[in-house]
């Protein structure tokens, strides 16, 4: 076992009954781009530990970045311990840990002169297909090892690599700005410079012409960038500490068809090179791929080993923190079936709405409960299945369950691997009906 | 140490360095509803190296402490991928200073439970109270020693101690759900969280309070500022936009921001104070070796100064002005406020009442957003002014308008100040949050545009 979680064990045993250890060390190499030129090249080396302790029942934590300083770590958490919750749960003696990738060989050879020759090629691409808006660029790799161990006997670690790549446009179109991006985040080197730069140059061209739209209800598009905030919803409600505390609208609801019987949500954290891939969680609970909704009818909530405990449950191995914070239930990454129609196709087949993209104050409606009311940052107005042009000071708004239940009319066939709020989802796309659209 | 780190920048290779290393000890506890959250303290001790070359910046953050030379290289190594151009700083006094923080009641001598009682105590006012659904009460202390050398012979070591607590209370009543907070911090020690049971209280009052209240009905009126959002407004609506980083990347705001220009009326003066001792927002010496100054922004109505880092300030040919913090070790410094405030004057807030036939008095600000010249805040409560008298209270309140034409519409800036720091803070190129105090007088704004129902 690793030299620095065996000294803060026997330290930690001295004083509490129980004992854990996280350790994070990684590497992070951030290259930035400001309007068309590189800004910034950055190192940043992590190293730190949690502990968390069982003392006389209860549960104490406490963290550093100071491995000069273990007893110091010891005598926190053995403090907080005093104060701290009933242990409703045992440390795990262990599992068998999947067989699951979660490092990108490739990711240990690209270098930061390489990040910023990808940087400079794709400013280069959009320079010459989109002149008129002014870019920035951003790609940073992450190469972590995480370990961690418990008095109970459990002992694992594994290495652990993402990348984000995020290219974004501004320009002053129509009198107002207009803001364009493409982003990656996977766990894979995901150079796709060209695709993201094309895309960019494409939702330039049709952003060209302004459409004239009129409030009223609608058949709206919601792309897989656009979707991240309903599967926000999803992720805050199917959380087992959502259901400790009733503030979940899932809670009682295990059993029953919530969602259109075409959709099928599932949590897998043993997806090859997934953003959220690991072999175990965050406090040595072996997990593995799980429906959260099947055919539409809700299956399961996620649980950590206390909120589990607290309600006579068994943790699903969704544990999750960073060193310097307890465990909480989060989702791994979130996988939405596809569907059968294609969204060319899907797009073709729309007589008259709404595709939207990006969508902006996710945060200001009530999330839990699924309602939101956002502003279509990029969006487009569909005639006869052809976009005529841009949307601007529109609104949409609608409520999750209501909509993912009531008016899926197409699900697209792609679907795309991407992030939000810290939550990875690989989602298609979904067309739905008779949407409330506000223009301004 | 200081031999390693000297040692360390005479190895690297460009046209200026500097290193920066931080312990830090945070103390926290947080109660949310009936249950304490959790209660403890973590450590960390980080480090970084920021190296220039060419006008390019390259930065370096660790944690451990070895190998402190090949860090510097490997700043070197970054900034020399980015410098194409000409390293331009500010020149500033080298600076050999040893601060050290010495309180008759250093929160550090206090025990958790004693931390854990006392957030407990106003917990249970809150949470204990009739109507109230839901409570949060949160301590916390923090202990930061920081030490910064750089090339130019500087060598500076600085303690800082922070200390606060915030309070939120939600009401309900059928379907109609409210809430109210406050909060209150600084860096003069542990009394600054005693005796605090009456913002409890009154946090509990506010959220019962806007149950009862009305919605605002939209339109234009003439608003009293209570000292906070008179804060709010002096820093997030005018001085974000004294923030020469902005300045330099935006030719349209340069242009708004011309030193010289008029402002306001010959009474209105805005003031970055860092030096105000006890404040939240105070320090020494920022994240470049700069001391902490008092900044005029506005003088006497006329756009007299703006907020440097060493590079902005050379850039502009002007003097640095001690405002490049950064939030800890893993960022570089940016250029921020420090304490941002209005000056008083000789107006009684009585009297700025009494004038007004029909306005609003507005109480302390839940949040806002900025775009350039445009801000929109949302206060926390307000109440109506009819004939001279405060009326009853209402809610939903929302301030937007132009910051320049605000700043115009200022007829009337009371006898009072009040400077307020809290456990927050303000948040800017990823780094949140930064510790900052803000505040003022009562002020009288004219012609104010308030959305509602």
């Amino acid at each position: 076992m690793n030299k620095i979680i065996q000294q803060i064990l026997d330290l930690a045993q001295k004083k509490a009954q129980a004992a854990e250890v996280i350790l994070v060390e990684g590497k992070e190499s951030p290259v930035e781009f400001r309007s068309g030129k590189l800004h910034s090249v950055e190192h940043k080396e992590i190293k730190g530990a949690g502990l968390r302790v069982i003392r006389n029942g209860r549960i104490g934590f406490s963290s550093t970045t100071d491995f000069g300083k273990l007893k110091e770590l010891v005598d926190h958490a053995a403090a907080g311990a005093a104060f701290g919750q009933q242990a409703a749960f045992k440390f795990p003696v262990g599992c068998k840990p999947a067989g699951v990738k979660t490092a990108d060989p490739q990711m240990e050879k690209f270098t930061t002169v390489r990040a910023v020759a990808e940087g400079q090629k794709a400013l280069d691409q959009l320079a010459q297909k989109a002149p008129a808006l002014k870019c920035d660029a951003s790609l940073n790799k992450r190469i972590y090892q995480i370990t961690l161990a418990n008095s109970r006997g459990f002992s694992g670690e594994y290495r652990k690599t993402s990348f984000s790549y995020d290219l974004n446009g501004v320009a002053v179109l129509g009198g107002s700005l207009l803001q364009l991006g493409q982003s990656r985040n996977s766990g894979h080197l995901d150079l796709a410079t060209a695709e993201m730069t094309s895309k960019i140059a494409e939702l330039y061209q049709n952003s060209k012409r302004t459409a004239k739209l009129s409030s009223g209800k609608m058949t709206v598009l919601f792309t897989p960038e656009a979707m991240r905030l309903l599967w926000l919803s999803i992720a805050l409600g199917v959380n087992g500490k959502a259901e400790q505390k009733k503030t979940t609208p899932l809670l009682g609801r295990l059993g029953e068809k919530m969602l259109d019987p075409r959709i099928t949500v599932s949590d897998d954290p043993l997806l090859p090179l997934g953003l959220a891939s690991a072999p175990f969680d965050d406090e040595g609970v072996c997990g593995a791929k799980m429906d959260l909704f099947y055919k539409g009818v809700f299956t399961n909530f996620i649980y950590d080993l206390q909120t589990a405990g607290l309600l006579n449950k068994k943790s699903t191995g969704h544990g999750n923190r960073s060193f310097s914070t307890q465990p909480s239930p989060h989702v791994s990454n979130l996988v939405i079936s596809g569907g059968k129609t294609k969204l060319a196709q899907i797009i073709k087949g729309m007589e008259s709405g709404l595709i939207v993209y990006d969508l902006l104050g996710a945060g200001q409606s009530n999330i839990m409960a699924g309602d939101f009311s956002v502003n279509i940052g990029v969006g487009y107005q569909v005639e006869k299945g052809k976009i005529v042009g841009r949307v601007k000071d529109a609104m949409v708004a609608g409520n999750v369950y209501d909509i993912l239940k009531n008016k899926v009319l197409e699900i697209s066939a792609e679907t795309e691997a991407l992030e939000q709020n810290n939550i990875a989802v690989n989602t298609p796309a979904m067309l739905f009906d008779d949407m409330n659209v506000a223009a301004k | 140490m200081e031999g390693l780190i000297k040692k360390a920048l005479g190895r690297g290779q460009a046209d200026y360095i500097e290193i920066r290393l931080e312990d830090k000890a945070v103390t926290s506890v947080v109660y949310s509803g009936k249950e304490l959250d959790s209660a403890g303290a973590n450590t960390t001790k980080g480090g970084n190296v920021r190296a220039l070359y060419k006008g390019g910046w390259g930065f370096v953050s660790f944690n451990s402490m070895d190998q402190l030379e090949a860090k510097v290289a490997q700043a070197c190594q970054a900034a020399r991928l980015v410098g194409k151009g000409k390293s331009v700083l500010a020149k500033v006094p080298k600076v050999q200073a040893d601060i050290r923080v010495s309180l008759k009641d250093d929160p550090r001598n206090i025990s958790l439970a004693q931390k854990v009682e006392l957030t407990k105590k106003y917990n249970n006012i809150i949470i204990g109270s009739k109507g109230i659904i839901s409570s949060g009460v949160r301590y916390e202390d923090v202990f930061k020693k920081q030490t910064f050398a750089n090339t130019e012979g500087s060598y500076i070591t600085e303690e800082r101690v922070y200390c606060g607590a915030a309070f939120s209370a939600v009401a309900k009543d059928g379907a109609n759900v409210q809430r109210a907070h406050d909060t209150v911090g600084g860096t003069e020690g542990y009394h600054t969280v005693l005796k605090l049971e009456k913002n409890a209280q009154q946090t509990v009052r506010d959220a019962l309070g806007l149950l009862k209240a009305e919605k605002v009905s939209s339109g234009k009126y003439t608003v009293v500022m209570d000292p906070k959002m008179c804060g709010v407004f002096a820093h997030e609506a005018f001085g974000h936009l004294s923030e020469s980083d902005f300045i330099s990347e935006n030719a349209k705001l340069k242009k708004m921001m011309t030193l010289g220009r008029k402002f306001g009326t010959g009474a209105l003066s805005i003031v970055d104070d860092a030096t105000i001792k006890g404040q939240r927002g105070q320090y020494y010496y920022d994240e470049e070796g700069v001391a902490s100054q008092k900044n005029f922004l506005i003088k006497n109505g006329i756009l007299v100064g703006r907020l440097h880092s060493r590079q902005t300030a050379g850039r502009m040919n002007e003097k640095a002005t001690g405002s490049a913090r950064a939030i800890n070790y893993q960022f570089g410094p940016i250029v921020r406020m420090g304490c941002t405030y209005i000056e008083p004057r000789d107006y009684s807030f009585q009297k700025m009442i009494g004038e007004i036939k029909h306005g609003l008095y507005v109480v302390s600000a839940l949040g806002g957003m900025t775009e350039l010249e445009m801000f929109t805040f949302s206060a926390m409560k307000a109440y109506l002014i009819k004939n001279g008298k405060l009326g009853p209270m209402v809610r939903d309140v929302i301030l937007t308008g132009n910051v320049f034409e605000t700043l115009k519409n200022i007829d009337a800036i009371g006898d009072d100040l009040e400077l307020h720091g809290g456990l927050g803070g303000c948040g800017k190129g990823g780094q949140m949050p930064l510790p900052v105090s803000d505040g003022g007088p009562h002020i009288r704004v004219k012609d104010v545009v308030v959305g509602g129902k």
